[in-house]
């Protein structure tokens, strides 16, 4: 059975508030749940190690990380000048989520 | 004493200036490339257009000849034998070369002169900078060697090198102060090693440090920089894509203290009795329990653990070292929302077995 992994981002304050204390609604959260692909191709590409130097976080494996705050900006920086071809498509959804976050002022979080 | 070479490493960068400000985005590189070198040749014509005052850089004196050997003309001014250093005859040269009284072959074999010690100089701190990399490096030599260098892209490097080194990891700020020394001595470096038809390259690519890290590692001289760097800053590697960083010992040394002590032992003998360790990726173990999707999760790098339900579904699925789902808590009797990082602290286990 492929583990549960997932990104996600609160759409709005008030569901961030609901997110920090696990009571959230799928309604009000932006949810990718991750393949097994999904995640080893964003893993190897190391665009989590890219964010993790750029944010001072530690996205890994079995953990929870967020990116919130300032970071957001950083974050969004260091995956627009990342360049990985090979795997593109994820990067791109994953760049996606922070301009969302961005716009909306909440986080992205991750939950391997 | 540092000499300050950045208008010399300008000569590039204008070149990098030039095409993004000409937005040539709809044609090809290569299209790119040559109208970019088209316009420079323009310029050099058009430095000695008679009745036009200009004020010349230094990187419009070193586009007024193209690198091929120039006669010295018969009637060039008596060059003066007493300069106490090369930067103070490049200046003489750099005058004649400026002097729009000048004949146009004195002011062209003003500026070859001034190319030549250039070139010279350039040679020379490269030179110095692979002797440099050579000898063992330490945090406090970081600094030795900076000061050392009389080509300031590779003082920026250096110096955000002993930042990466020493600081980063407890400050974010300063680690992005030193990506962009690094960066900017990167580019700089660049400028100085790269052919020009290259350098445009990077230069129309618009990447930042990431990009610029991988081009110099794969140039001949810049292969003892990221030998450099490999040797002396985790980060650095990281950033090269080189390394796997650490991560379960780095979140241990941060935030273990504050985690339960438990046995990885007697976890694995409740939770998942006799079940074969499966490898994962950045160091961990997973210790699954088929009968009931319970997992142990061990971080090897950090020496710590958690307990996964993986029969549960959503992102809490974690439990405490009494196999309880903890995503709620319970306070005068009522069920209440944990905040995440009251969940995290009491689902990590810091492992105390021998």
């Amino acid at each position: 059975m492929e583990r549960q992994r997932y990104i996600s981002v609160p759409l709005s304050i008030e569901s961030m508030k609901a997110f920090d204390l696990g009571e959230e609604k799928s309604d009000q959260i932006l949810t990718w749940k991750l393949s097994e692909k999904e995640f080893n191709n964003l893993d190897n590409s190391g665009i989590f190690d890219l964010l993790n130097d750029e944010c001072n976080i530690i996205i890994d494996d079995v953990e929870t990380e967020w990116i919130k705050e300032d970071n957001l900006e950083r974050a969004l920086i260091a995956i627009q000048t990342f360049e990985n071809k090979n795997y593109y498509e994820e990067i791109d959804k994953l760049k996606k989520m922070i301009e969302t976050a961005i716009e909306k002022n909440t986080l992205v979080s991750f939950d391997f | 004493m540092i000499t300050d070479y950045t208008n010399y490493s300008g000569y590039a960068n204008n070149n990098i200036g030039y095409i993004k400000k000409n937005n040539f985005s709809s044609s090809s590189k290569e299209d790119q490339i040559q109208k970019a070198n088209q316009k420079l040749s323009s310029f050099k014509s058009d430095v000695f257009k008679p009745q036009e005052k200009k004020d010349l850089s230094f990187q419009d004196i070193l586009h007024m000849t193209d690198g091929n050997s120039v006669q010295k003309p018969a009637d060039f001014p008596q060059i003066p034998n007493n300069f106490s250093s090369e930067d103070e005859k490049m200046r003489w040269f750099i005058s004649i070369a400026k002097d729009e009284n000048q004949p146009e072959e004195i002011r062209k074999y003003a500026a070859y002169e001034v190319k030549q010690i250039y070139h010279k100089k350039i040679q020379e701190t490269n030179k110095m900078q692979i002797e440099a990399m050579k000898t063992e490096t330490n945090l406090n030599n970081f600094q030795n060697i900076a000061d050392g260098l009389t080509f300031n892209g590779f003082s920026d490097m250096v110096k955000g090198g002993e930042y990466f080194y020493k600081k980063s990891d407890n400050n974010p700020k300063e680690a992005l102060e030193a990506l962009g020394n690094i960066g900017m001595g990167f580019g700089k470096c660049v400028a100085t090693i790269l052919p020009t038809e290259q350098l445009l390259k990077v230069a129309l690519t618009g990447k930042a440090s990431v990009f610029v890290f991988k081009i110099i590692g794969k140039t001949k001289a810049g292969k003892p920089i990221v030998k450099f760097l490999k040797e002396t800053s985790h980060k650095a590697k990281v950033k090269l894509g080189l390394k796997k960083p650490i991560n379960g010992a780095i979140r241990a040394a941060k935030h273990s203290n504050g985690w339960p002590k438990a046995s990885l032992k007697d976890a694995i003998d409740k939770f998942a009795p006799g079940a074969n360790p499966v490898k994962g990726p950045n160091g961990k173990m997973f210790y699954k329990n088929a009968q009931t999707g319970i997992q142990v999760a061990y971080d090897t790098k950090g020496n710590y653990f958690r307990i996964e339900n993986t029969a549960l579904t959503g992102r809490r699925r974690f439990l405490n070292i009494n196999g309880q789902n903890v995503t709620n808590k319970t306070v005068n009797g009522k069920q209440l929302g944990r905040t995440n990082d009251d969940y995290q602290q009491i689902t990590h286990f810091a492992n105390i077995d021998k």
